[in-house]
């Protein structure tokens, strides 16, 4: 039992290891991109293409989930607020955009754009894998870290951000929506309740969350993408790696970045 | 004497505990076609990443005869993979011109113009806009073999060039190689176990078995040679020396 714990905690430690180390490999190639005009001549094209896959193409499922959760928030936040005292559901306001500013609106947005954006990348790498295109790009002088990995590392950290801000807003008006609907209150009622609690601070906790969640779903994907191999079976199994370890990491850093946020501001 | 451009000097390759080169020793002639043959598994797929530099040699070394590649030159070997290894989000235009872009500085009319030529040497016409999965698997291999020559390297690698190809797509295939063989005058080293094709594009032939050179010959003395092991693989008998893995 001990040693299969080792074993476990050694394979661990490995696999961070590894992902650190690619992590940084993927930063540096990103940098290098960055501030090469001729690179960027090359493949600034395709970091435009990852913002519109992982931007544009994310934003309606990023809506409806946003909307909906905001609603089912508000509705739970009215419930609750009426059993702990008769006529306090004046602060609804607050109590959706607290949680959704600091929490649900990086979190979820994260974990949406790791299933449809981290799933497709670690799909399209571990295809290319598979197939010899990687090594097709490297016998035609390219650097595959920096043609495949960087524009989709560039395009996350730009396009989480984006999203997370759209999600909140989105996740406000789903609340608003039932506050005005459902429980009776006035639209002044709600977003006039909203300063008195959060601060522009609870949104920079928030969005300062974003870019590191968009480093972690285009480093593990874009590392599973490079380690599949075994045809279309070691494609799935990157893919499906992939997303679990992401979604994890993706967590496991919230609530890090929050202590760490909870000490700055 | 001529220095062959590539050797390859007591070569060793593992994948786990599976040792596929086992202290190699290879020399390939500069202008000169050297098809590799072996059975399936015998590592004639990871020679090739070696010469290409794709995988590193656990032992042994990867010599060429040519001066030291600077950053700004276009690279040195052209490969022409299995299955073409086309870029499926790419047009056969980009990717043709692909290590053009990059080393070069002509402009987009000059690009087309000599993806143009290359594919035309390949026999190909009207595709530069098409994507790979609009074309057929013989297609697929003839624009993998313009986009590996349209640097003009002087180093051609051919990764079983018929395999999956009916006979005359095959033996067309064939016939483009020896045409750019012609035309470029590269050095070439194909793997294959196609033995026609072996006959048709090969100034050599060498076999490789349990990761060490068996024998080699130009084909006319390939055919003659008493090795077991040759004549089991020349005549594709089940029976022999050459163990079915």
């Amino acid at each position: 039992m001990l040693e299969r714990l080792a074993r476990a905690g050694h394979s661990f430690v490995d696999e961070a290891g590894q992902l650190a180390g690619f992590t940084w490999s993927l930063l540096g190639e990103s940098w290098a991109l960055l501030k090469s005009r001729a690179a960027l001549r090359l493949d600034g094209r395709l970091i435009l293409e990852q913002m519109e896959e992982m931007g544009v193409k994310s934003l309606p499922v990023v809506l409806l989930t946003a909307l909906f959760t905001g609603m089912v928030l508000a509705l739970q936040a009215s419930d609750s607020l009426e059993k702990i005292l008769k006529g306090v559901s004046q602060f609804m306001g607050r109590t959706v955009a607290l949680p959704f500013l600091r929490e649900l609106g990086p979190v979820l947005t994260a974990l949406i754009v790791t299933g449809r954006v981290g799933s497709a990348i670690a799909a399209e790498i571990g295809t290319m894998r598979v197939t010899e295109q990687i090594d097709a790009l490297e016998t035609l002088g390219a650097k595959p870290l920096r043609t495949l990995g960087a524009p989709r590392l560039i395009a996350a950290v730009v396009m989480l951000p984006a999203l997370t801000v759209i999600a909140m807003v989105l996740g406000l008006l789903g609340g608003w929506v039932v506050a005005v609907a459902t429980v009776g209150l006035s639209s002044l009622t709600y977003f006039g309740d909203i300063p008195q609690m959060v601060t522009l601070a609870d949104l920079w906790k928030g969005l300062g969350k974003a870019p590191a969640f968009g480093l972690i779903i285009a480093a593990v994907a874009c590392q599973e993408g490079f380690r599949a191999h075994g045809g279309a079976e070691g494609v799935g199994r990157a893919t499906t790696k992939a997303v679990v370890t992401a979604s994890i990491l993706i967590l496991v850093a919230d609530y890090f970045l929050t202590a760490v946020f909870r000490t700055l501001f | 004497m001529p220095q062959p451009l590539i050797s390859l000097r007591g070569v060793r390759k593992s994948f786990g505990s599976q040792k596929v080169l086992d202290g190699l020793d290879l020399d390939v002639e500069r202008g000169e076609t050297l098809v590799v043959l072996g059975p399936s598994g015998t590592g004639k797929s990871v020679l090739l990443k070696l010469i290409a530099g794709l995988l590193a040699p656990d032992a042994g070394q990867v010599l060429f005869d040519l001066p030291l590649r600077g950053p700004e030159d276009p690279p040195r070997i052209g490969f022409l993979f299995q299955g073409a290894a086309l870029f499926d989000s790419l047009t056969v235009e980009e990717n043709v011109t692909f290590a053009l872009r990059r080393f070069s500085s002509r402009s987009r009319d000059e690009l087309r113009a000599v993806a143009e030529e290359r594919l035309a040497w390949v026999g190909l016409k009207g595709v530069l806009d098409k994507k790979p999965a609009q074309l057929s698997g013989g297609m697929r291999k003839r624009v993998g073999l313009a986009r590996a020559i349209a640097t003009d390297p002087p180093i051609l690698l051919y990764d079983e060039p018929t395999t999956g190809l009916d006979p005359i797509m095959s033996d067309a295939i064939n016939q483009l190689i020896v045409g750019i063989q012609r035309r470029t005058h590269a050095t070439a080293v194909a793997v294959t176990h196609d033995m026609a094709s072996a006959y048709k594009i090969g100034d050599r032939l060498a076999l490789i078995y349990g990761g060490r050179l068996v024998a080699s010959a130009e084909p006319a003395a390939f055919r003659e040679l008493k090795d077991p092991m040759v004549q089991q693989f020349i005549h594709g008998r089940a029976e022999g020396p050459i163990q079915l893995m």
